[in-house]
């Protein structure tokens, strides 16, 4: 994946029924945007739950080292990667302001086969079944977060892609479903971006298909989060254009409150 | 999804048994691989170096089993010190994870004690790879 200034980034929430769109000023921290981060923030203090229906003979209910999963344990207290001298010494993507400010974390887990799930926020796992991620009515119940036996849905192995919204904490749970005790390590990959608003054409063409340079990137929070709802009334004055609203005229009703907020082009 | 080429290896420390696997990710060896639900385990090579062995590599598809059930992918048999290599560039063994109980374990057999390299490149990678 690639954002570079000009482009556009649309940014999904399903639990809302809405999108945010961006226009990428600048990526503040182009070309160096790789971080090494190793091993994983995993400590001695990281709870552990297990894929396995009861806890293995034996199997420790924390972490047994600094970065090490054992055999079908998954972290089951939020990760979050700690940095000296970062805004948040205890995670490095928290941020409040300026408001016009967005991050693009991607995350490259190793070993790849270790499952990667974001939590948005920390504590509130995105995996679920769609539909009750999209909220449209469905009966079926998900208890989200549920491993009972092999059969947890919304991962992906070795592999993460968030916006950062600000002043949230996201967590991250990691699941090792293999019988070998894992040594892990990561590589981030950041876009440090400052935004505003772009226009109703642009927002209405990248629909169409007809913006090279667009991103279209979901937070598939499963539910609404009152945090995350006053995050985006506070630093957007919106909650995102409706789903149902992709029309010009909507989009600029809803994108003026997010220009008086963020600046518009 | 390319996965990680990770070698396996162990010296057999008995006469028979299974060889306890360590590789490059792994904290603790093991005698048995599984193979996660969805994903598929490739073998590349099975190799053994060092004194005369019999040894299988074996897979069953339900390592939860009581007495899992074992059945044969690949053996070795050198009468003789010495090594025996089996690679398999392009068209690996494959084993694939659809529950997520099937495992891989090397067992062995051997006039002497002990002293001899069992090693496995493997790739573990998901099922969608099109690397088929």
């Amino acid at each position: 994946m690639e954002i570079g200034p000009n482009s556009l980034l649309i940014v999904e929430l399903p639990a809302y029924g809405t999108f945010l769109p961006f226009k990428v000023i600048d990526v503040t921290n182009m070309p160096y945007d790789e971080l090494d981060y190793s091993p994983l923030p995993i400590t001695t203090s990281t709870s552990l739950g297990y894929f396995t229906p009861t806890v293995p003979p034996g199997a420790p209910l924390a972490a047994p080292q600094t970065g090490v999963l054992p055999p079908m344990s998954y972290t089951a207290s939020p990760v979050m990667f700690p940095l000296q001298n970062s805004f948040d010494p205890s995670d490095m993507f928290y941020f409040e302001s300026p408001n016009n400010k967005l991050m693009v974390v991607e995350l490259f887990v190793q070993p790849k086969f270790l499952r990667v799930m974001p939590e948005i926020p920390a504590g509130n796992i995105v995996a679920s079944y769609e539909n009750t991620i999209f909220n449209i009515g469905g009966s079926i119940q998900v208890n989200v977060g549920n491993f009972t036996g092999l059969a947890s849905t919304g991962f992906k192995r070795g592999y993460s892609l968030v916006v950062q919204l600000p002043k949230v904490h996201y967590g991250y749970l990691f699941g090792n479903d293999t019988s070998l005790t894992v040594y892990t390590s990561s590589k981030i990959r950041y876009y440090d971006l400052r935004v505003a608003a772009p226009s109703p054409t642009e927002v209405l063409d990248a629909f169409k298909g007809k913006v090279k340079d667009v991103e279209f990137i979901s937070l598939p929070m499963p539910t609404v989060q009152t945090i995350i709802t006053n995050v985006l009334n506070t630093y957007y004055g919106t909650i995102g254009i409706p789903f149902s609203a992709v029309n010009q005229a909507q989009i600029a009703n809803f994108i003026k409150p997010l220009a008086d907020k963020i600046g518009g082009v | 999804m390319k996965g990680n080429l990770v070698t396996l290896a162990g010296l057999t420390n008995n006469t028979t048994g299974s060889v306890i696997l360590t590789g490059q990710f792994s904290l603790q060896g093991v005698t048995t691989i599984t193979v996660p639900q969805g994903m598929k385990l490739k073998i590349y090579r099975f190799a053994a170096s060092g004194n005369a062995i019999n040894a299988q590599l074996l897979f069953t598809p339900n390592i939860n089993a009581s007495s899992p059930t074992w059945y044969p992918l690949d053996q070795i048999t050198m009468t003789a010190a010495g090594d025996d290599i089996h690679e398999y560039r392009a068209r690996p063994i494959v084993v694939y994870g659809e529950l997520g109980t099937e495992a891989i374990t090397v067992q062995y057999s051997q006039s002497s004690v002990g002293g001899t390299l069992i090693s496995l490149i493997t790739e573990l990678t998901e099922q969608d790879d099109k690397e088929e």
